[in-house]
């Protein structure tokens, strides 16, 4: 009879056993998925290289960065060491690196942080032109740039600074400083 | 330390102003909001000044005020020239700064006042009215030397 009583016992145990097995292999996914801090980044990508064509078939633009991070929640593109080249038929391109940039999701703000250095070479029609200043806000389709930090202007041998400054980067070029403006000009 | 007219043409433009507007399509460069714009011992305050470029170099910059102010230090220690009139174009190549509207020039004892008036930088030569019309009236002044 004990031995009847305990081979009842042992048979419960197991049962028990299994099913709390199957419980642990149903846990739902939802309970099992990890909490992710919030602005966390989705995908990133280092020696990144954006070609972007015109209609025309003919480079637009081209943007490289030591390293390119996307984040999920708010879809801003953080870059290290962004390098961007504006091309048009006319004049040689605009080029602009800066130490840090930040696209927002729709593409359509581009925050250049820290120093900024702005250049195009002179061409058939055109005098080279370097700008030197800090945080600008850039509109890429409109190729309009702003800041309200010092800004330099330099069309070599003549030279321009001031405070503030607004920039269309596209023929004709149009650029207005905004405050102690110094300008120098050689003129032998 | 001022310098004599002959250096005067030499030296670097330098500007300073409230604001300023590049515009590549018109060459220009305008300045505007207390303008101050000095050449060795040339010195311009204006309300507004345009720098026009040719192949980048600023060949004439247009001074305009009410009105625009301007005085030149002929040598250490000799009395400035001081000059105003409604616009200033200043010729940097050709050393030529043309004065125009309520214009005039003292230089020493003698003033000079017309609508149009050529100041030479190196030479400091000055040249009142308009041969080609007689609208160009000039006025000389010259004060007489003080009794000794």
């Amino acid at each position: 009879m004990r031995l009847r009583h305990l081979r009842v016992h042992l048979y419960l145990g197991v049962l028990a056993l299994l099913s709390w097995g199957l419980v642990e292999l149903t846990i739902t996914e939802e309970e099992g998925r990890l909490i992710v801090p919030p602005h966390s980044p989705d995908y990133f990508s280092t020696g990144y290289r954006k070609w972007e064509m015109g209609d025309d078939g003919l480079l637009k633009n081209k943007l490289t960065a030591e390293r390119m991070t996307h984040y999920s929640d708010d879809g801003t593109t953080h870059l290290d060491k962004p390098l961007m080249f504006f091309h048009n038929a006319a004049t040689p391109p605009w080029v602009v690196n800066a130490e840090a940039g930040i696209l927002s999701a729709d593409g359509k703000d581009l925050r250049l942080n820290g120093k900024v250095h702005v250049e195009r070479t002179g061409g058939k029609s055109t005098k080279p032109l370097i700008i030197n200043t800090t945080n600008v806000r850039v509109k890429p389709e409109t190729h309009y740039a702003e800041t309200d930090e010092w800004a330099e202007l330099i069309s070599p041998p003549n030279r321009t600074t001031g405070v503030g400054m607004k920039l269309v980067f596209e023929q004709p070029v149009h650029l207005q400083l905004l405050s102690k403006v110094q300008g120098k000009y050689e003129t032998k | 330390a001022a310098h004599a007219l002959a250096t005067d043409a030499e030296q670097p433009i330098t500007i300073d102003s409230n604001t300023a507007t590049y515009d590549d399509k018109a060459a220009v460069s305008i300045y505007t909001g207390d303008v101050v714009s000095v050449q060795g011992s040339i010195k311009v305050n204006s309300d507004k000044l345009v720098v026009h470029f040719v192949d980048g170099d600023a060949e004439k910059l247009v001074f305009t005020g009410n009105p625009a102010r301007f005085k030149q230090t002929p040598s250490p220690g000799k009395e400035d020239i001081i000059g105003d009139a409604l616009i200033g174009e200043y010729y940097p190549k050709k050393n030529l700064l043309i004065l125009k509207n309520n214009a005039t020039v003292k230089q020493g004892n003698g003033t000079y006042a017309s609508d149009y008036i050529e100041y030479d930088i190196n030479t400091s030569l000055v040249k009142a009215g308009d041969k080609s019309t007689d609208s160009k009236r000039v006025r000389v002044t010259l004060q007489p030397k003080a009794k000794k």
